[in-house]
């Protein structure tokens, strides 16, 4: 089974443009002035800044398998692996999945993994419509810390 | 209203800024957890506002009461606001004044809604609603009047159609009273004495003059000209649903609806794109898809789309209200030429593309009603706010099956709806032979309701991959 890597030790940065401090805004003058630097500013805050944090880097590697391939409506089955930063298998995890519909106001699934080797984690889903849908692990460590990863299932098919 | 609660409250100078003041705060949540929240949307607040309660309540109040969302628009309490700083100095262009824009505007939102998958884009859907709410500044900002509202916002058209169907409109209760009246308030609106003539009440910014006004094309029930008029004499009033698609006085502000090629093709827009809305969301829409692509050699989605979007918006209605034109001319004798007559009998489809509409939307907004409470949570306790305790996901809406029938019934309204307008049309058309201007009318709006029963039925599928074939 091949399982694909989520390990999010290759986190993305992201630089901030930072404003010109002569921006032109000297032709502005006055009260619409100040209105219109407001907005400007908010407008280029929120194109450049706004962006979701960042998840803090982790030693713990997650990879997962899905089958069927390709996942049609029914039941499927997610197989966790955890390795730490040795390589080593991390046993005694919690891990607990939710699946979502790409569109908002659909029903998720639920279900908890079972560990099945060492840290090897294995759960059933049953996909209930066809579409995109998002698969979102959560596992929690032994030693109490928690981290998340979403894995994409796309295009899951009637049969 | 002759109800003495709701009347005063319509009455109220600040009922409009009472309504707005929420739903901005609710806008200005939703961009920012739409740029900031979390990608996926069924847990952001940006897209499950937007596609699961903002549409479905929007389709519901429109059937129930009437165009009430626009009276609660919050882009227009930026613009009120803003124009306290910016007077617009110019008129909208004489060329512009008309519906082809905001036709054009509301197809492009459909056709962006299925090639970007906005339902599936915090992202997006939260640059939708600043961008609209920068298209508002914009143009009011530059043009007099109620420009956005009534030549460019393609929500604000979409509500215009649909509250054709609502059973409330503000009218003029006694027009004896307009017929003394020498101020016109409420087109006018009302100017405080001395050289500066400042504005204290506004009149109609839409160019709807009360007395002349029909039915609720073009109302964004702003209620200024309620507050504006001296003699108390207009207000909102109940109506038979639908009763201003049955008929065609020239109205104010508008003329005929006969003879508005763009109102009519806005009527288009409207009922075809319900189901080609909700056609998008279906399986075979990708076994579809998948095929033209296959056909057109393309691996990308754009082109396809834009064919299908060809061919159900342009194509089909063209080729099904033209035969039905033709068979009205030559089989019921109209005299009328093809185009005129297309134009007069295709309001006759809005109230099934109504029916559509709101099946689709109150699927949705019904079966995920409870959805908004988790989000919710989540929002707030991303802010470190408790209060709202931790998110219960589970929380979801009415089961299908109880939905399922009410989606059904809509569809049948819609389609009873459609075939009163068409028949009380082909009456006042060919008074000789009403069965026979009838009849082609009636076979399109069945073919178009059997349509759209077989997409209810279809399994739902929510994708925004594209496989090409």
């Amino acid at each position: 089974m091949q399982y694909c890597s989520a390990s999010s030790r290759s986190g993305i940065t992201r630089s901030r443009r930072r404003i010109p401090s002569g921006f032109g805004i000297e032709i502005w003058r006055g009260r619409r002035a100040g209105v219109l630097r407001t907005v400007a500013c908010a407008a280029v805050l929120l194109a450049s800044g706004c962006r979701k944090p960042v998840e803090p880097q982790s030693d713990v590697a997650i990879d997962y398998a899905i089958r069927p391939q390709p996942v049609r409506i029914g039941p499927a089955i997610l197989n966790v692996k955890l390795r730490d930063a040795a390589g080593q298998p991390v046993a005694g995890a919690r891990v607990n999945l939710e699946a979502d519909m790409s569109h908002p106001g659909m029903a998720p699934l639920f279900a908890d993994a079972k560990e099945i080797a060492a840290g090897q984690y294995q759960a059933a889903l049953e996909f209930a419509m066809p579409g995109d849908w998002f698969v979102l692990i959560h596992v929690a460590l032994p030693d109490g810390r928690r981290l998340e990863r979403q894995l994409s299932v796309p295009g899951v098919t009637s049969n | 209203m002759q109800v003495p609660v709701l009347r005063r409250l319509f009455h109220w100078r600040h009922l409009r800024t009472v309504l707005q003041i929420p739903l901005l705060v609710v806008s200005v949540a939703m961009i920012l957890d739409g740029l900031l929240g979390p990608s996926l949307a069924p847990k952001n607040l940006a897209t499950t506002l937007s596609w699961v309660h903002f549409r479905g309540a929007l389709v519901l109040v429109l059937l129930c009461a009437g165009n009430f969302f626009c009276l609660a628009c919050p882009f227009m309490l930026l613009r009120n606001m803003a124009r306290r700083f910016f007077h617009p100095r110019l008129n909208w262009p004489q060329k512009l004044r008309n519906k082809w824009l905001s036709v054009a505007l509301f197809a492009l939102i459909l056709y962006c809604y299925e090639e970007f998958s906005l339902w599936s884009s915090p992202w997006w859907t939260a640059w939708l609603i600043l961008g609209y709410f920068l298209a508002v500044l914009l143009v009011d900002g530059l043009f007099k009047h109620a420009s956005f509202c009534k030549f460019v916002c393609p929500l604000g058209q979409f509500n215009f159609v649909a509250s054709t169907i609502s059973p409330l409109e503000v009218k003029v209760r006694d027009p004896e009273v307009c017929d003394d009246c020498a101020t016109k308030d409420c087109i006018r609106g009302r100017r405080a004495p001395g050289p500066d003539l400042v504005v204290v009440q506004r009149g109609c910014e839409l160019a709807l003059f009360q007395p002349l006004k029909v039915g609720n094309m073009d109302c964004t029930f702003c209620l200024d000209c309620v507050h504006a008029c001296p003699h108390d004499n207009i207000g909102i009033m109940s109506r038979m649903p639908a009763s201003e698609l049955m008929m065609d006085p020239r109205r104010s502000g508008i003329g005929r609806f006969s003879q508005r090629k763009d109102l009519a093709a806005l009527a288009i827009v409207f009922s075809f794109g319900a189901l080609l809305n909700a056609f998008g969301m279906v399986s075979p829409v990708y076994a579809l898809e998948s095929w033209l692509a296959g056909m057109l050699h393309v691996n990308s989605k754009a082109p396809v789309l834009g064919l299908l979007f060809a061919l159900f918006l342009v194509l089909e209605p063209a080729v099904l209200l033209g035969v039905a034109a033709w068979l009205t001319q030559i089989w019921g004798g109209s005299r009328r030429a093809l185009l005129p007559l297309a134009v007069r009998y295709t309001y006759g489809l809005v109230p099934l593309g109504f029916g559509m509409w709101l099946a689709h939307y109150s699927f949705h907004f019904l079966t995920g009603l409870f959805t908004v409470v988790p989000v919710t949570q989540s929002a707030a306790a991303r802010l470190g706010w408790t209060v709202f305790g931790s998110p219960r996901w589970t929380l979801l809406g009415i089961p299908t099956r109880f939905v399922q029938p009410l989606e059904i019934g809509f569809l049948i309204l819609g389609l009873a709806g459609s075939l009163l307008v068409i028949h009380q049309l082909a009456e006042g058309d060919c008074a000789e032979h009403p069965m026979r201007a009838f009849l082609p009318w009636a076979a399109v709006s069945v073919v178009l309701w059997l349509a759209a029963m077989w997409m209810m039925f279809q399994p739902m599928d929510m994708r925004g991959t594209f496989s090409a074939g």
